[in-house]
């Protein structure tokens, strides 16, 4: 039986261990967010987008040397030309004109975005094979008493979080994103004061894109080794929980949600088997659809 | 005028001519004849003693999480192939059979197993089977052996439960069992720093929980103290609880992991985690892309390895212990796997080799393609080849091969236990880098 310190000890690392993951797990949420809020679609493709990411971090590590941080900014700038390519290659056509969603737009993007997320999967195992790959990149540790905390974790940390809020920033404080908002908000609204639908609805679309893949390049630091062409699958529904813990559409609600599960699975591993402790930190899903089904944050 | 005189013509000139081109076709009628003669010869000969191709069946992880352990056993298989081929072949009843290599890669996932494996025993025709890698996948592939009744030999399945949870007719384990993988480790440990504290921390997989639950239970046994003995899905991407669980619990060293990409995890994650006194690892760590992931963070990191080209099984040993030898001596495999790949051979690619030279050696013996033949064979075989001694209980169950524990020691990988076959001593403490 272990000791009261020992224990004391472990839940300390699980939780700062948890918040760590928390942040970068909020920044892929956050990325799912965006699309959902501005363009109205749920991206099932969003954990291929990672996928992608995350390959991308490992490509230029391989024949570049860049580490993590450095691939992330170039994953931001490639997120951005795929987002566009996303938005006018699969749902302008679909969205053009329309002054909201409808059921069959819905159905549409949906289908659209799940064949895209076979596709990109597939098309990843031929270019890549199923192989595990990672990166052999670490930044250290700094030792606090007994805790020893990653560098490279906190990096990535403060990174997702700093992305986050500069997102805020663009929303809150700029004319195009004041006006990717009203967009979101009301469409014929916001085309009776100027403001070019397309235009908005692909940039917002784009950042997604750009905070997804950011996001993919930044989880190769929290896990050295796993990147492989169905990653997607293990990391797209935890956006998904995170988007509803935190609340849909709602941009500080991503990092709570993320914070929220990166806790619960790391203390969660404290007490329990490593799956039971991933099965409780979906399961707490269910109550916050009971009770508040507009998530965590108001 | 007279008319200028034609000289007359020799009389002699025409039939001259004639027999030159008589004699002509004479000869090249003969050298025709002599030529289908010697070609008739050749293959009424060859006919004599070429009796044709065994097709030797398997699947292979070429991707997928055992990529690396997959892909090293197909290079020591066609290495096998190869020298089996270009000495002889196999002789069954007076005439010469050579190998040929029919496989697929299984992608790592199980359920392709049964499809493969029904594949290549009912459109392909294999005669005989290799398992796959992996005690996973192995365990999905023996009942097709059973089935379609094919001798299949198991050359990286090294879970006990694979023969004893059921009984496998067709089944043979070519490699040590999961239970004997980390005793060498413990072993050394009780030795040399008995009082150390021992994490355990293990892939859930059946072979790597055979193996951590036997070198738990072993290591209490000798009165060692494990203070974390913990499993994790085979699957995981991080590690980082479990580790820190470890150290915070007081653990000195840590034994375990499971396959290759779970140990560079767990060696990854212990860079900011924790630095143990002493690492040893199942599987992982005798691959040489361990090294070349790693660095020098690998160095002083401990596995158990079922074999290493310093330790010298040869004709003279095998002789001196009054058993049979079979195939090239490890100098002569290393250089003909040079020949295959630029790799080094790992003892993944020995033991899917051994296998190989295993059944040749049984379908000698036994003289017969047959099934019951050859199954019979190997389960009265006590034999020695590069890989080591084989032989079987009644259940299939390796007995007579043994293992060493490795050690990388400044980018090299040294055989440090036991004593009797050691190059050099293991060093202690591991130290990170």
């Amino acid at each position: 039986m272990p000791d009261a310190s020992a224990i004391v000890d472990q839940l300390v690392f699980g939780v700062v261990y948890g918040l760590l993951l928390g942040c970068v797990f909020a920044l892929l949420a956050h990325g799912l967010n965006l699309i959902w809020g501005i363009a109205k679609v749920v991206n099932i493709a969003h954990g291929e987008f990672i996928m992608l990411g995350a390959y991308g971090a490992f490509f230029l590590n391989l024949s570049l040397g860049f580490n993590p941080l450095q691939s992330a900014a170039i994953d931001a700038v490639i997120g951005l030309a795929v987002g566009l390519a996303f938005y006018f290659g699969v749902l302008h056509r679909e969205l053009r004109g329309k002054e909201a969603m409808t059921p069959r737009s819905e159905m549409v993007t949906l289908v659209a975005t799940f064949g895209l997320s076979l596709l990109i999967a597939n098309a990843a195992k031929i270019a890549w094979t199923g192989d595990l790959v990672g990166i052999p990149w670490s930044a250290g540790s700094v030792s606090l008493g007994s805790l020893r905390i990653p560098m490279g974790g906190v990096y990535v940390a403060i990174l997702s979080v700093a992305i986050i809020f500069l997102t805020h920033v663009f929303f809150t404080r700029t004319h195009l994103g004041l006006a990717i908002r009203a967009y979101s908000q009301d469409i014929p609204a916001a085309q009776l004061q100027g403001i070019n639908p397309t235009f908005v609805s692909a940039f917002g679309t784009s950042l997604g894109f750009a905070a997804t893949m950011a996001g993919g390049a930044f989880l190769t630091v929290m896990f050295p080794t796993g990147i492989n062409p169905y990653m997607g699958a293990l990391y797209a529904p935890i956006s998904y929980v995170i988007v509803v813990l935190g609340g849909p559409g709602k941009m500080w609600g991503s990092l709570v949600g993320g914070l929220t599960l990166g806790v619960i699975l790391h203390v969660g591993q404290v007490f329990l088997d490593s799956s039971i402790a991933a099965a409780i930190a979906f399961l707490t899903l269910i109550p916050v659809l009971i009770f508040r089904p507009e998530g965590i944050l108001r | 005028m007279a008319e200028p005189s034609q000289p007359a013509p020799a009389e002699g000139a025409p039939a001259k001519a004639s027999r030159r081109k008589v004699i002509a076709i004479g000869l090249a009628v003969l050298l025709i004849l002599i030529g289908i003669a010697a070609a008739a010869i050749y293959y009424i000969g060859l006919g004599s003693t070429f009796g044709g191709t065994i097709k030797v069946g398997f699947t292979i992880s070429e991707t997928g999480t055992f990529n690396v352990e997959g892909t090293n056993s197909l290079y020591g298989i066609r290495t096998a192939a190869q020298w089996i081929n270009s000495h002889g072949g196999i002789v069954v009843q007076g005439k010469t059979y050579n190998v040929s290599l029919d496989y697929y890669d299984d992608q790592s996932t199980s359920t392709n197993i049964p499809q493969l494996y029904s594949k290549i025993v009912q459109k392909d025709n294999a005669t005989f089977l290799l398992a796959p890698y992996s005690s996973g996948l192995t365990t999905a592939a023996a009942p097709i052996a059973d089935q379609l009744d094919r001798v299949m030999l198991s050359h990286g399945g090294a879970a006990d439960t694979i023969w004893t949870s059921t009984t496998r007719r067709n089944l043979v384990e070519v490699l040590s069992p999961a239970s004997g993988y980390l005793k060498g480790a413990v072993d050394w440990i009780k030795a040399n720093h008995p009082t150390d504290k021992i994490a355990a921390l293990y892939a859930s997989d059946s072979f790597s929980t055979l193996a951590g639950t036997s070198a738990v239970s072993y290591a209490q046994s000798l009165g060692l103290n494990v203070v974390y003995d913990q499993s994790y899905p085979a699957t995981a991407t991080d590690l980082s609880t479990q580790l820190n669980a470890a150290k915070t619990a007081g653990a000195d060293d840590l034994i375990g992991g499971g396959h290759f990409n779970d140990g560079l995890l767990i060696m990854n994650q212990l860079k900011t985690i924790w630095t143990p006194k002493f690492v040893s690892l199942l599987v992982a760590v005798t691959e040489p892309s361990f090294y070349t992931q790693l660095g020098a963070t690998a160095n002083n990191v401990t596995g158990p390895s079922q074999w290493q080209a310093a330790v010298g099984y040869s004709p003279t040993l095998a002789q001196s212990l009054s058993l049979d030898w079979f195939g090239p001596t490890p100098q002569e495999f290393t250089q003909l796997y040079g020949t295959v790949t630029s790799t080094p051979p790992s003892y993944h690619s020995a033991e899917a080799a051994g296998a190989l030279f295993v059944l040749a050696d049984a379908i000698h013996r036994a003289n017969s393609l047959n099934t019951s033949a050859v199954r019979a064979a190997l389960g009265g075989m006590h034999v020695m080849n590069f890989f080591g001694q084989f032989q079987v209980n009644s259940q299939g169950l390796q007995t007579a091969h043994s293992m060493v524990v490795v050690q990388w020691q400044a980018g090299n990988l040294k055989v440090t236990h036991p004593q009797a076959v050691a190059e050099t001593p293991l060093q202690y403490p591991y130290t990170g880098a």
